[in-house]
């Protein structure tokens, strides 16, 4: 298999069914060893050049090409190589263990602009260091773009490994986030780690305006996150208005937070202001809006929540507009 | 049961879409829709996760800190037995407060170290799919809706989300089937990411069933070994949606009501039962035990014909339900008996979830004997259930009387054939819509003569209790006697029960119980006569089926 693999026309023959092999599970126990021996992915490895791993080519730098072995191992690594990035990056998600280990070390051979960022941000993502670290080279290679369009690398943030997640905070500090468009900043709020949507809730306080908060909270309404219930509250407190039409729209996230099962004490006390705020100060047409939440509200057996709904249901009686007495 | 499933690649969410990888190993079935309403949508998939999740099995503390903390302790009651003289201690004192700053220096140099390896165990625990979905969900692109079922690991919860096809703004790619699909933590991650100002499109990726496969395309084979008992289960709670149930519908503040009561208080002794008191056309009260606390709730509508009082165990799993309580119109709760399966179907508009909840958290012995769901009801030819997969097949829908129209067969028959055909996991009964539809949960049929019995007791009750050699004597919500005969002997049996309905105490005067009492567990004898005081007990209302029409 090793000769065959240095001479090029084996090399296209043997090839597609070793790459099979690599994506399937082994059918029996040291085939996917033998692979990765053959690919030469089991041998140890140097610690690669960073500088030189985002631009320009450099396959698996653990061999060293004077034995046959390694000869034929980097022939068949660049034959995966020049069948192109979208081989390699099915490689890199693959759920066999071997494909995404030849993903990784295929993957240095390609310069940064081969992959778009968002792909770029998943590989980092990878279980395999080689892979991350690559990724991670690229991104720096890329900074201007990554400051451009940061939301693209988001993906790194929820990761699973320290070292790129990391790496992506170091990144994001370097381009800075003071002059982030809104969409970035909502988009970082939209990931799924705690610790990334902690750094939305930060960047939310400092770099939302006062004007640009109604349409913050419009897209925020909707966060399932129990870390953003507490801002969700608070922005409604401050900014849902008057408008019966965004009241309307609103509406949903409200009770989602009233209807919390002994949880959200303080976003449920912002909510019940707003609400006993609009019944007092607001119009008709709010108040009308509010009055289905505040009938469901008044069945709970949450003394807490039950008081407080009948008393603004009792408030909003007080300012209903006078009957028609029918005779 | 190994069971094999065959994956073009993973599941994956990027781009807006939500791309569920299908099990080739099944018959092509595929969907590409664009969602409508997508917030409930991931409310109700999140959900369905959490019963994909859901375990209440007892786990294993971890004692290794006890045990590390337990080490140092034993060297230092070792030290003080150790040293009898007064002239020691000082020197004691010195070594005492050397080992204090080496255990500090250990704690300091391990500490990362430690951190890390919890980390990683939690990380296993999180990635390790195998170790918390046992099968992955089962998606059913029907004529009339797409659904998404699960069955949690513990064998407690089953959930279910139909979705009908109005939901979706634009349909693409339809072809109707039922299939496994691979699903991760990752998905669910991206569920959370969904909001209604970004257009989700659902896909059950057809490319995977494209007739040549390209080279280097990843098919990843994974062997599952299923237990025979969650399957079992399954099935169970699968056959028991065909009961004719009594239906109660509660306001969405209802089920808050309950899901509060049930957070607020933790009962430290027995009986654990949730209690629905239900009056035909009257509001139902839910009395919690063992406070008899009684929650009212008067804007809930019982649809039951004569007044009974139905208790449910395992009742923390409601909370299921909590995050559905904001989107839901209402719920309808489907029982059927005290100790039974029952069903919630919180009713989302163009989307249902069911919630179905076997009779207990745990399948004891102690709760042995109950009622066999998977018995068959109805002696039928087996030409029947053939001819109306056949008819299915084509159809995907259909109530008992369009079948039995379509094959032209006596409605009671096609009904009876129908539930057969349910306890075999090849059709499952809409509770909420009253069709049956054909969705086959395994490629090749299961046997449901090996699986119906857990073990050899089991299948020796069934024996017995078929060939009517059980009698019962008295029959008191404590206690059940009567006598059983097995080859020729007579056994005169008494079993007791303590408010949980568990078998607490017994009686019998075969060898098993003499030999060993309850430590292995009740005799088949027992068990029979718990099984004939059930069948007793519902006789009368399994005359009925649903969506008989009869």
């Amino acid at each position: 298999m090793a000769k065959l693999a240095l001479d090029p026309a084996g090399l296209v023959r043997v090839l597609p069914g070793l790459l099979d092999a690599a994506y399937h599970p082994e059918p029996h126990g040291g085939v996917h060893d033998t692979l990765a021996e053959l690919f030469g992915l089991s041998r140890k490895a140097t610690q690669p050049d960073q500088s030189r791993q985002a631009t320009g080519p450099d396959l698996s730098p653990g061999l060293s090409g004077e034995t046959d072995d390694d000869r034929s191992a980097l022939a068949l690594q660049q034959g995966v190589a020049d069948m192109g990035p979208t081989v390699t990056w099915s490689l890199l998600r693959a759920r066999a263990g071997l494909a995404r280990r030849l993903g990784a070390a295929v993957v240095a051979s390609f310069p940064a602009k081969a992959f778009s960022l968002r792909k770029i941000a998943r590989i980092g993502t990878c279980d395999q260091k080689l892979a991350r670290d690559w990724a991670v080279t690229a991104l720096r290679a890329r900074i201007t773009e990554v400051a451009a369009q940061p939301q693209d690398i988001f993906v790194l943030l929820d990761g699973a490994w320290d070292d790129s997640r990391d790496a992506a905070y170091g990144l994001i500090r370097e381009t800075g986030s003071e002059s982030w468009p809104d969409a970035a900043v909502l988009a970082l709020c939209d990931c799924v780690t705690p610790a990334a949507q902690g750094f939305g809730r930060e960047l939310l306080a400092r770099l939302m305006t006062p004007e640009a908060a109604p349409a913050f909270l419009m897209r925020l309404a909707e966060h399932p996150a129990p870390g953003f219930r507490l801002t969700i509250a608070r922005l409604i407190r401050d900014n849902a208005g008057e408008d019966p039409a965004r009241l309307r729209k609103l509406l949903p996230a409200m009770r989602r937070l009233l209807q919390r099962v002994h949880a959200s004490r303080d976003a449920k006390e912002q909510i019940w202001r707003f609400v006993e705020d609009r019944i007092a100060r607001g119009t008709g047409e709010a108040r009308a809006t509010l009055a289905p939440l505040l009938t469901d509200m008044a069945a709970s057996v949450v003394r807490a929540d039950r008081d407080r709904a009948i008393a603004a249901l009792v408030l909003l009686r007080r300012h209903a507009p006078p009957r028609m007495e029918s005779h | 049961m190994d069971v094999t499933r065959r994956y073009a690649g993973q599941s994956q969410a990027a781009d807006g879409a939500l791309s569920f990888t299908p099990d080739l190993t099944r018959d092509p079935t595929f969907f590409v829709g664009t969602l409508g309403n997508t917030v409930d949508f991931r409310e109700a998939i999140s959900v369905l996760h959490s019963v994909v999740t859901h375990d209440l099995r007892p786990k294993a503390t971890d004692k290794d800190a006890y045990f590390r903390w337990l080490s140092g302790q034993r060297s230092e009651l070792l030290a003080q037995a150790q040293t009898r003289r007064a002239r020691d201690a000082d020197r004691l004192a010195k070594l005492r407060g050397q080992l204090q700053d080496l255990n500090r220096q250990e704690q300091a140099a391990l500490s990362d170290c430690r951190k890390a390896e919890n980390r990683y165990f939690k990380w296993q625990f999180k990635e390790d799919r195998k170790a918390w979905f046992v099968l992955d969900p089962v998606i059913a692109v029907h004529p009339d809706e797409l659904s998404f079922e699960c069955f949690s690991a513990d064998e407690s919860v089953y959930g279910r989300i139909g979705v009908d096809l109005e939901m979706f703004e634009r349909i693409s790619e339809f072809q109707t089937g039922v299939t496994n699909i691979d699903y991760s933590q990752r998905l669910y991650d991206a569920f959370q990411q969904m909001r209604s100002h970004s257009r989700t499109e659902l896909r059950v990726n057809p490319e995977g069933f494209a007739a040549e496969i390209e080279t280097g395309q990843e098919i990843f084979e994974e062997k599952i070994d299923l237990p025979d008992i969650w399957v079992r289960g399954f099935l169970q709670v699968s056959a028991a949606m065909t009961l004719p149930m009594g239906r109660v519908r509660l306001h969405p503040m209802d089920m808050h009501n309950i899901c509060a009561r049930l957070r607020a208080r933790k009962e430290t002794h027995g009986p654990r039962a949730l209690r629905f008191r239900l009056r035909p056309g009257a509001p139902v009260e839910v009395v919690f035990e063992p406070w008899d606390e009684v929650l009212a709730c008067p804007r809930s509508v019982c649809h039951v014909e004569t007044e009974e009082e139905i208790r449910i165990w395992g009742r923390r799993r409601l909370r299921i339900l909590e995050r559905m309580v904001p989107i839901a119109r209402h719920f309808d709760l489907h029982l059927f008996g005290s100790g039974m399966p029952c069903f919630v179907i919180a009713d989302l508009g163009p989307m249902r979830f069911t919630l179905g909840l076997s009779g207990w958290t745990s399948n004891d012995w102690a709760r042995a004997g109950h009622f066999d769901l998977l018995a068959p009801r109805r002696r039928v030819p087996a030409s029947l259930g053939r001819r109306i997969l056949e008819h299915l097949r084509c159809a995907w829908i259909g109530t008992s009387a369009e079948v039995a129209a379509a094959i032209g067969a006596d409605v009671q028959d096609a009904a009876s054939a129908l539930t057969g055909l349910a306890q075999a996991g090849r059709v499952m009964f809409d509770l909420d819509k009253g069709f049956w539809r054909l969705r086959e949960l395994m490629q090749e049929p299961l046997s449901i003569a090996e699986l119906r019995f857990a073990d050899d007791t089991e299948q020796l009750v069934d024996q017995l209790f078929a060939a009517d050699l059980v009698e019962l004597d008295t029959l008191t919500p404590q206690q059940i006697s009567g006598v059983v005969t097995e080859d020729g002997r007579r056994h005169v049996v008494s079993v007791l029960t303590d408010k949980d309905e568990r078998i607490t105490g017994d009686d019998c005067t075969c060898w098993h119980i003499r030999k060993n009492a309850l430590r292995k567990g009740p005799c088949a004898h027992m068990i029979a006569l718990r099984r004939a005081s059930e069948a007793r007990k519902y006789a009368a209302r399994l005359t009925q089926f649903p969506g008989g029409g009869a």
